[in-house]
């Protein structure tokens, strides 16, 4: 259990009366591509927020790095090294495609408010250092050529290469990517499909939710499910496609649905 | 930054085209309603918290600086730097005490605290003078030589109004601004990427006390004495209103709003002398319509709205990348918002 990156350990929420998650256990290894995924509702959004500091779990605790991290704040979280994309698109509309990056660059920048005042030349040169990380993200997903486009006025499909070039301009070591392939067509989730490989291969660690299990079973090493907050099943990809307790779960929630 | 060249240009030939002391005290007050606006409009357009307690910063600053530079025979200069500092001290207690700064809270607790400020003020008369006021102010000197009232002064207030702009505009520019501006879109992102979204808040809700106490300071070493009627919550709405009508979200929107705010008191006070019973009340009637106004029409301000036509009259024509697929995507962003 050393090795292991992040460690989920009997994690509960509840919302008032509704029990979001249930005693939920995992982990994810260094350099592994982990998914999570269940049908609609299962708790898998909510598992996220907690690990990246959004909501506090009512229960357990998650460690990250060896640092119990549940209860703090998201942004000392994200500065142990995670970041993560969003299911409902959280770009910052008013802001140039560039400036989004750049706020995802926020944690390896020093200038302070008094400090950017007076830019010295130090604040200059840092200012200078962030802008190329910056569009070296947005040339990784491939939309450096919209750097000054305002971000509300992109397409769904760039919106959420956008997402993701936000998160990688933060330099993770763990990066969640809640259904970034969301609403994309054949075509732009295979470009997503590579992005996570590639992304992978830099050596960021990637856990992922995704209904599109083609792309699931594709991309991931192992896959956690989760049904109404508990988690039903863990394993290879091949182990869960003929898992029981998988496939009545999804039944159960109406494949159609689900795959949709 | 070539439009703060531009601006400064208009400032210092201003006293050419404007030779009245009436007019130079205008501008004057002007300048020194700038610096508050200038911080009002980060905290409101920026951190995203409206403050109706302004007039109380400014007002605890020019009071701070004329006791201690009249009872205690402190130096002016020094007696400005407390006129910063006290509110400050102020502002961070508050931010301490409402720890996250969200929603309405800080926009109510201003507001009691600029009532308390203005009935302290009034009533600590042993200290402050009281309603009678407060004589005797000094002036504050370089190098021996008074910077007396009229042109001197308005040149002063100006070039640290000027100081305060070229302050702003980069606050905005840089990492921090980016982050500030981040926060209102999606603070919860904003968080995800490293943001201390409260710390920021704090820091701006500092610094607007800070230049609000350090315009106090300028506008008490302007005069020989000091009453307590400029520090009450009509000033505290007129700074809003300038903040509101110049634009939120602009540095130069909060120096356009001083602008206009100033030139319609001018209006106002000329129309009183013409027209039997128009009076200080009409200017405030007039604010309250401004506001209402704005805030039904132009949501964003008068710099934010106006001034991508300028550039656009400016420049030719450019189909840029920005025009391409704009419709749907609007939608798709407020709606997964
Ligand atoms: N803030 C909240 N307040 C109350 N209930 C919530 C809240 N957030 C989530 N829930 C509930 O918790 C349960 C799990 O929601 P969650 O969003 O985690 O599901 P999910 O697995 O991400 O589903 P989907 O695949 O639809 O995104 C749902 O029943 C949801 O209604
Ligand atoms: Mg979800």
């Amino acid at each position: 259990m050393q090795g292991d990156l992040l460690r989920v350990s009997g994690v509960g929420r509840r919302f008032g009366g509704l029990v979001a998650l249930r005693d939920v256990h995992m982990t994810v290894r260094a350099g592994e591509i982990v998914g999570l995924i269940g049908p609609n509702g299962a708790g898998k959004s909510t598992l996220f927020h907690i690990i990246s500091g959004v909501l506090p779990p009512t229960e357990g605790e998650v460690t990250f790095r060896g640092e119990r991290i549940s209860g703090r704040s998201p942004h000392e979280i994200a500065a142990l090294g995670l970041s993560r994309t969003f299911q409902n698109i959280q770009v910052f509309g008013d802001l140039s495609v560039l400036d989004n990056v750049l706020v995802g660059c926020h944690r390896h920048g020093r200038a302070g408010l008094l400090a950017t005042a007076f830019p010295s030349r130090r604040v200059r040169d840092e200012e200078r250092r962030l802008r190329e990380r910056a569009l070296k993200a947005l040339s990784f997903v491939g939309i450096a050529d919209l750097a000054f486009t305002p971000a509300g006025l992109l397409p769904l499909g760039q919106l959420r290469l956008l997402e993701l070039a936000r998160a990688l301009a933060a330099e993770p070591i763990l990066l969640l990517l809640d259904e970034i392939a969301a609403g994309l067509n054949p075509v732009e989730t295979s470009t997503m499909a590579e992005n996570i490989r590639a992304v992978r291969d830099q050596g960021i660690t990637v856990l992922l939710v995704e209904h599109d299990m083609d792309l699931v079973m594709a991309l991931c090493d192992r896959i956690v499910v989760l049904d109404q907050g508990e988690k039903i099943a863990e394993g290879f990809p091949e182990e869960i496609q003929r898992d029981e307790r998988v496939i009545r779960a999804y039944l159960g929630a109406e494949w159609e649905e689900v795959s949709a | 930054m070539r439009a703060l060249a531009v601006f400064a240009l208009v400032v210092l030939l201003y006293p050419w085209v404007a030779h009245t002391s009436y007019l130079i005290t205008v501008a004057t007050f002007t300048g020194i309603y700038t610096i508050v606006a200038v911080g009002l409009g980060l905290l409101m357009g920026y951190a995203g918290q409206v403050s109706l307690g302004q007039a109380a910063f400014y007002g605890v600053g020019a009071y701070t600086t004329a006791v201690l530079t009249t009872r205690y025979g402190l130096n002016p200069w020094l007696g400005v730097v407390a006129a910063m500092a006290v509110p400050a001290l102020i502002a961070y207690v508050f931010g301490r005490t409402l720890s996250r700064l969200k929603g309405y809270y800080l926009a109510m607790a201003t507001l009691a605290f600029g009532i308390a400020i203005y009935v302290v003020i009034n009533e600590w008369a042993d200290v402050t003078g009281g309603a009678s006021g407060l004589y005797g102010i000094p002036k504050l000197s370089i190098a021996g030589w008074a910077i007396s009232s009229g042109l001197p002064y308005y040149y002063f207030v100006w070039a640290i109004a000027l100081l305060v702009i070229f302050m702003g505009l980069n606050i905005v520019r840089f990492r921090v601004g980016r982050a500030l501006r981040s926060i209102h879109s999606s603070e919860v992102a904003a968080a995800a990427m490293g943001v201390d979204t409260g710390a920021y808040k704090m820091q701006v809700f500092i610094l607007s006390a800070v230049l609000a106490g350090l315009a106090g300071a300028l506008y008490a070493h302007m005069s020989y004495s000091l009453v307590p009627e400029p520090f009450g919550l009509q000033t505290s709405i007129l700074f809003v209103t300038m903040v509101v009508l110049g634009g939120m979200r602009s540095i130069w929107g909060a120096v356009v709003g001083a602008m206009i705010v100033s030139a319609i008191r001018v209006g106002v006070n000329w129309l009183g002398h013409t027209l039997p019973g128009v009076t200080s009340e009409v200017e405030l009637v007039l604010f309250g319509l401004i506001l209402i106004g704005i805030v039904i029409f132009l949501p964003n301000g008068l710099v934010p709205t106006l001034a991508p036509l300028l550039r656009r009259i400016g420049r030719r024509p450019v189909k840029s990348a920005v025009e391409d697929g704009k419709g749907e995507a609007v939608c798709k962003v407020t709606s997964s918002a």
